[in-house]
């Protein structure tokens, strides 16, 4: 057995395009050219890049639902594109993902029960109906929901709610690896707040390791141990967050901590905010 | 003497539902200083976009308005439709969140810049398409005049922003409303569009109303900010003032969660409990005292009125003493 929970090695995913000509070659386009990430157990990696850096690419690559030109990604010591797809089916249940968008992650025709179960219903996991409904209940209160939401429709939701839900269905198998792409990009800066929040708590209580995509360098500070920033398919650094905010080593980077809006203004030390008591 | 481009009083907004009349904006006062950009700051379903609609005139059919809204000393309320469409394009120009909505994907973007041009000022084709090139080159599109003949997918979403900017821009409007202009971009590219307004309203002397949920655009551009809630502004002042001493809980609250702000990392964000009430079921007195650990009996009562904060600015809340201490 390896140390690390995901081992990335030499990853390069290329994508076909379009013949520009009836029988010219298909152009081929390297999202991802040649990474490599290790993620020991409970801890973090932060990959913060542009659109169009390849993040999105390596984040469905390690979810095996892109197949990788060459390289290989490994989940507890075992090469996800070498097994059966049993076995993957089976490795699955460690690695969970959630998405950008709470509205479109959510079939708006389902009750959250059956979305969140979803993952473990595909594992046939749950053997009895009360099982199944016991841990539907638990990842609803984990994320801060009710176990009786599992009754209502995404539209009965905000947002935030939503991206709670995402996230609950992606805790239900128990992974030991959640991949989340943009997790709060398409949310108010006080929703985003509370699922950051979350997540890092989440990490805390069940020593979740998380593969984390964003282009905000700013969003990664409450959830990352260590970031790497991705130009053009490859890390052009790497290293622990504190480092990497504080002595940033690539001109990129640079750029993209210079993106942050610190809010320059508030200069002086605020009185602490005295918080709603419960 | 202070001049100001828009100055709206009282404006209040209720949609017609099945359940009666709904109140999304409430007794809302602002000025726009001329040159100055004013940002207008809240989370999602607080009026901030509906206050947008209203100043354009673009409300839907349902929506009840009243109060004034004063452009340059004309009562946009009081306009024909016909007046107002002439007011619209030419006097103001208008920026949303996603520049998709704004173009059309069957349109060169030459031709679609053009036509404002054409339509409002009377240019000729060919005029109309040069100036088209400029105002292009004016948002920094590199080799504009080559681009005027692509179509808006052949455009990044940055750039696209920047077709639909140099759209707002063509006839000069004396005021620019932008809707969540960066929200939907990259932070690189969001840094850009906002030195690219930064810029075009120093040069232009343009009026500016910037609409976000983050107080880190805001404060980067911004000369005034209203921070609304329910409906109402319950804090205005200088950006200055503001974000130097936030006096209203909500203002605070939303400066507890920017993770920009936190020195520390790792560490928790404060998140403001709750939800924003919905305009069906506005709570009697404070629209946030649910969410406010400064709460006390008295605020419940009675709506608090806009009182003087830590600095110059105003504050909605009885309590600012506590708040600022
Ligand atoms: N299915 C696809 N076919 C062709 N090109 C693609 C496909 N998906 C992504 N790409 C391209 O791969 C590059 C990396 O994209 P992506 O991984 O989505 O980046 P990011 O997540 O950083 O925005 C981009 O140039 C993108 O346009
Ligand atoms: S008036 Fe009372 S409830 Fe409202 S913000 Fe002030 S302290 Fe909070
Ligand atoms: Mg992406």
């Amino acid at each position: 057995m390896t140390k690390y929970i995901l081992q990335v090695e030499d990853l390069v995913c290329e994508y076909r395009l379009k013949r520009q000509r009836l029988f010219g070659p298909h152009p081929v386009l390297r999202a991802v050219g040649g990474v490599s990430l290790q993620i020991m157990p409970g801890q973090s990696l932060a990959v913060v890049g542009e659109s169009g850096s390849g993040k999105s690419t390596l984040a469905r690559t390690v979810m095996a639902l892109e197949t990788p030109t060459s390289g290989s990604v490994k989940l507890n010591g075992e090469d996800l594109f070498a097994m059966s797809s049993a076995r993957l089916r089976e490795v699955r249940r460690n690695l969970s993902m959630v998405f950008q968008d709470p509205y479109e992650s959510l079939d708006p025709r389902l009750k959250i029960g059956v979305s969140v179960a979803d993952p473990l219903d595909a594992l046939h996991e749950a053997r009895t109906s009360s099982e199944r409904r016991t841990r539907i209940g638990e990842a609803l209160e984990a994320v801060g929901l009710r176990a009786a939401d599992a009754e209502k429709f995404p539209h009965e939701f905000s947002g935030g709610q939503r991206q709670r839900i995402a996230i609950a269905r992606a805790l239900i198998t128990r992974p030991a690896l959640i991949v989340a792409d943009e997790p709060v990009s398409a949310l108010d800066v006080s929703v985003q707040a509370q699922v950051l929040n979350l997540m890092h708590d989440l990490r805390e209580r069940y020593g979740i390791a998380y593969l984390f995509v964003s282009h905000n360098l700013a969003v990664v500070r409450q959830v990352a141990d260590e970031v790497a920033v991705m130009q053009c398919g490859v890390f052009v650094e790497k290293g622990k967050a504190a480092d990497v905010f504080a002595k940033p080593q690539h001109d990129y980077t640079r750029k993209l901590l210079a993106a942050v809006l610190k809010p320059e203004a508030m200069r002086r030390a605020q009185p602490p905010l005295r918080a709603i008591p419960n | 003497m202070m001049q100001n481009t828009l100055s709206v009083q009282n404006l209040s907004v209720s949609l017609r539902t099945d359940s009666g009349y709904v109140p999304i904006v409430r007794d809302l006062s602002f000025d726009v200083r001329k040159g100055a950009a004013l940002g207008i700051v809240g989370e999602s379903g607080c009026g901030k976009s509906m206050t947008a609609l209203a100043v354009m005139r673009l409300l839907p059919d349902s929506a009840q308005t009243s109060g004034s809204i004063m452009l340059e000393g004309n009562d946009l309320l009081q306009l024909s439709e016909g007046a107002m469409c002439a007011v619209r394009g030419a006097r103001i120009g208008m920026v949303f969140q996603e520049p998709m909505t704004a173009l059309n994907p069957a349109h060169t973007v030459g031709k679609q810049i053009a036509e404002g041009l054409r339509l409002h000022k009377g240019l000729s084709s060919r005029a109309a398409i040069e100036e088209a090139g400029n105002l292009m080159d004016l948002v920094g599109i590199p080799n504009a005049g080559a681009r005027l003949s692509d179509f808006p997918h052949q455009f990044s979403g940055g750039q696209r922003q920047r077709v639909v900017i140099a759209m707002a821009l063509a006839c000069k409007p004396d005021l620019l409303v932008a809707d969540e202009p960066t929200t939907a971009l990259d932070v690189t590219v969001q840094l850009q569009i906002l030195e690219l307004l930064e810029k075009l309203i120093a040069d232009m002397g343009m009026s500016l109303i910037v609409i976000s949920h983050d107080l880190g655009v805001i404060g980067r551009l911004c000369d005034d900010v209203m921070v609304m809630y329910a409906g109402q502004a319950v804090e205005k002042g200088t950006v200055a003032d503001v974000f130097d001493a936030p006096s209203h809980p909500y203002t605070r609250g939303l400066f507890g969660a920017l993770p920009e702000a936190q020195e520390d990392i790792g560490a928790r964000l404060y998140t403001i409990p709750g939800v924003v009430p919905s305009p069906f079921a506005l709570p009697h007195g404070c629209k946030f005292a649910d969410r406010c650990g400064y709460v006390v009996p008295a605020c419940r009562d009675a709506e608090p009125p806009l009182s003087p904060g830590k600095l110059g600015q105003l504050a909605r809340c009885i309590k600012v003493p506590e708040v600022v201490a």
